[in-house]
């Protein structure tokens, strides 16, 4: 069976005032189907741009995606008319934020926006929609769903809110979910509501592809991990296997700064320095000048992604052990 | 007389909530309620709780920030509530903050240097010509090169700028450090290198620290003692340790359970049901029952205050069934 989404050498470059930066290059993903397949990494690394691209949601036309494809059914969704992928957008693949507000109006009445979002990609009469929008509020346990289908969204809470978009997604039954740190802005025991509700989808058949900057959620939600350093991915792999085995010294580096991972009141192992902006990537391997493991090729020449027990590493070490 | 840095007996900050324009205050936000804890020198305290739950309101009145509408605040043995402006503008050297966010901390148009020693100048604790110099030591003693002093905020990274506002919150020599949500926002990387200047920062100052986080695995990495807070009160206090690793409380567990540790069992976690009640209106009783699974008749009745759990003085629980071992 071909992968539910297989993004193909994916670069995105935007043109700002001082030139143009890449903040995505040459991504290769593939999510199949019964996966939740994690994109972890630190804030600036492009997952959110990886994410915007596959729904062709970031700004034009200062956005330029110049190579790459994004197969969905084997439809490439970057050549496909503006039509099809509206068509696409919600009703096979869905996509949920950190901040459910850009993706709702604020305009409009909870209620009426699901009922559309029903009339429009399942033509369901708008007498049957009301009721099954109001099923699926009472479905993510939003409180008093009947009342809150005529509320606004700035009258619920973030977790409502968060709630609401879930509901929106589920209720399409999509193929596809991306979810861009939907728990970010959350406290930890809604987040826990909202992981059920995600592993729900799951088991219903939703292919999941979770972007988040937090490795204890990956660990909690997800089947696969890539791991993103400086817009590219620098490690693949299973869950089992990235924590039990990292092989890239940053993925080793990221678990190793989480504190629970250090008795109390010790130095924690920190990573020295900053993550390089993509306008001024280091030479050669975006890590080198942070990792404690660099020679000189890491210094001089950038590593291609290498087969590992059952992943990809990009870096130098692994080339070795290959 | 104790030894405390700082005692809070007591405190409540409420907000009147107004109907209508012209209508007079009808029901207060309970924001802080009834809080007691003090802080010893050198101690850290971690403040943990979810949103909402009164962590920055707390903070912001023993900052002065709020004003507190009932209780009582010592700084060693002054009276905070009765101080005279001159006594507090004292105490003010002896009690820095640092808040989540340092873009929104740092004035954009000042130099760092103006920026980290505006308040060693305000104290008149160093003259104007002595500022390059001590800027500079300030630099070194938070992990930036002492050559920034004329750059400006903005060129700064998120990381950096945190710095800088802890440097500027340590260039008085206080006795007490609140931090509230002051690493939350930085990326663990980032973190863990803010964590270690923190640490360092303790040792070398004899440093005490009110840390708030809704973080609890970093909370319980720095703190000595933590205090768990719902809807106002501090539902559980106790050492690190204890909170960590035998929690009384209900609540406490539920937020321990909740947060995903890697190499947790992935399938046999509670779940909290519901929401976090309004402020406005309370449940009575205990304000954790709706959502408790061990709630009895009592607590839907009598209000629980903190007692100690399995006699252990120092590890209190404001909960009627807190030494049940079936809970
Ligand atoms: N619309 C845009 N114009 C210019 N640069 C952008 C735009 N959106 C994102 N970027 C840049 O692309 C890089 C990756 O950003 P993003 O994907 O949002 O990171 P994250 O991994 O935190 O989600 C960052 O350097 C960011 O500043
Ligand atoms: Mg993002």
């Amino acid at each position: 069976m071909p992968p539910l989404l297989d993004i193909q050498n994916l670069t995105v470059t935007f043109d700002t005032d001082d030139g143009p930066v890449t903040a995505v290059n040459q991504l290769s993903l593939t999510l199949e189907q019964g996966q939740i397949l994690g994109l972890v990494g630190e804030s600036g690394c492009g997952k959110s741009v990886t994410a915007m691209s596959i729904l062709r949601l970031l700004p034009q036309p200062s956005t330029r995606i110049t190579s790459g494809k994004i197969l969905f059914h084997g439809h490439d969704l970057l050549q496909l008319p503006t039509a099809e992928l509206q068509d696409i957008r919600g009703s096979r693949i869905s996509m949920i934020f950190q901040e459910p507000m850009t993706a709702l109006s604020p305009l409009h009445r909870i209620g009426n926006q699901l009922v559309e979002t029903l009339q429009i990609h399942r033509k369901m009469p708008r007498k049957q929609a009301w009721p099954t929008a109001a099923h699926w509020l009472k479905r993510v346990g939003l409180p008093d769903a009947e009342e809150r289908m005529y509320a606004y969204p700035h009258q619920l809470s973030g977790g409502q809110r968060q709630r609401v978009m879930i509901a929106m997604a589920m209720m399409l039954d999509p193929a596809v979910l991306i979810a861009d740190e939907p728990t970010t802005a959350l406290d930890v025991t809604v987040q826990a509501q909202i992981f059920d509700l995600m592993h729900e989808m799951h088991k219903n058949n939703t292919g999941m592809l979770f972007i988040t900057h937090d490795m204890g959620a990956i660990w909690q939600m997800c089947t696969h991990v890539a791991v993103m350093y400086a817009t590219e991915i620098v490690e693949t792999g299973t869950v089992q296997e990235i924590f039990s085995n990292p092989q890239h010294p940053y993925t080793r580096a990221l678990l190793a700064a989480i504190p629970a991972n250090t008795a109390p009141g010790n130095p924690l192992p920190a990573i020295p320095g900053a993550v390089p902006s993509p306008r001024n990537l280091p030479k050669g391997c975006h890590f080198s000048d942070r990792c404690p493991h660099a020679f000189d090729k890491c210094h001089a020449q950038h590593p291609d992604l290498y087969p590992t027990p059952c992943g990809q590493s990009r870096c130098f070490l692994s080339e070795e052990k290959t | 007389m104790n030894n405390a840095l700082l005692t809070v007996q007591s405190l409540a900050t409420y907000f009147p909530v107004k109907k209508g324009i012209f209508s007079r205050a009808t029901h207060d936000i309970r924001a802080v309620d009834q809080v007691s804890f003090s802080i010893e020198p050198g101690e850290a305290l971690g403040l943990v709780g979810e949103s909402g739950c009164g962590k920055s309101p707390l903070a912001r009145t023993i900052l002065m920030l709020e004003n507190a509408t009932q209780g009582n605040m010592f700084f060693e043995d002054t009276d905070l509530l009765s101080a005279s402006p001159a006594q507090l503008r004292r105490l003010r050297r002896n009690m820095q903050v640092v808040f989540q966010d340092p873009f929104a901390s740092l004035n954009p148009g000042m130099t760092i240097m103006e920026l980290i020693t505006e308040g060693l100048i305000v104290h008149g604790l160093i003259q104007r010509s002595k500022r390059a110099e001590v800027a500079a030591t300030l630099l070194q003693e938070v992990g930036l090169d002492p050559d920034m002093g004329n750059r400006f905020p903005h060129e700064f990274s998120g990381g950096q700028r945190q710095r800088i506002c802890i440097a500027r919150a340590i260039s008085t020599r206080p006795k007490l450090l609140i931090c509230d949500e002051a690493v939350s926002a930085l990326d663990v990387s980032v973190q863990a290198q803010i964590m270690n200047l923190l640490m360092k920062l303790r040792q070398e100052l004899n440093l005490a620290f009110l840390f708030i986080s809704h973080d609890l695995g970093v909370v319980s990495h720095f703190c000595d003692r933590i205090a768990v807070m719902y809807l106002g009160k501090i539902v559980e206090i106790g050492s690190a340790h204890e909170i960590m690793h035998n929690p009384r409380h209900p609540y406490t567990k539920a937020l321990l359970d909740a947060i995903p540790k890697v190499g947790s069992d992935k399938s046999e976690r509670l779940r909290l049901p519901g929401e976090i009640p309004s402020a406005k209106n309370p449940p009575p009783g205990c304000p954790f029952h709706p959502r408790c699974r061990f709630a009895i008749d009592s607590c839907r009745t009598t209000p629980p205050t903190l007692q100690p759990c399995e006699r252990n003085t120092k590890h209190q629980a404001a909960c009627h069934r807190r030494d049940d071992t079936l809970q």
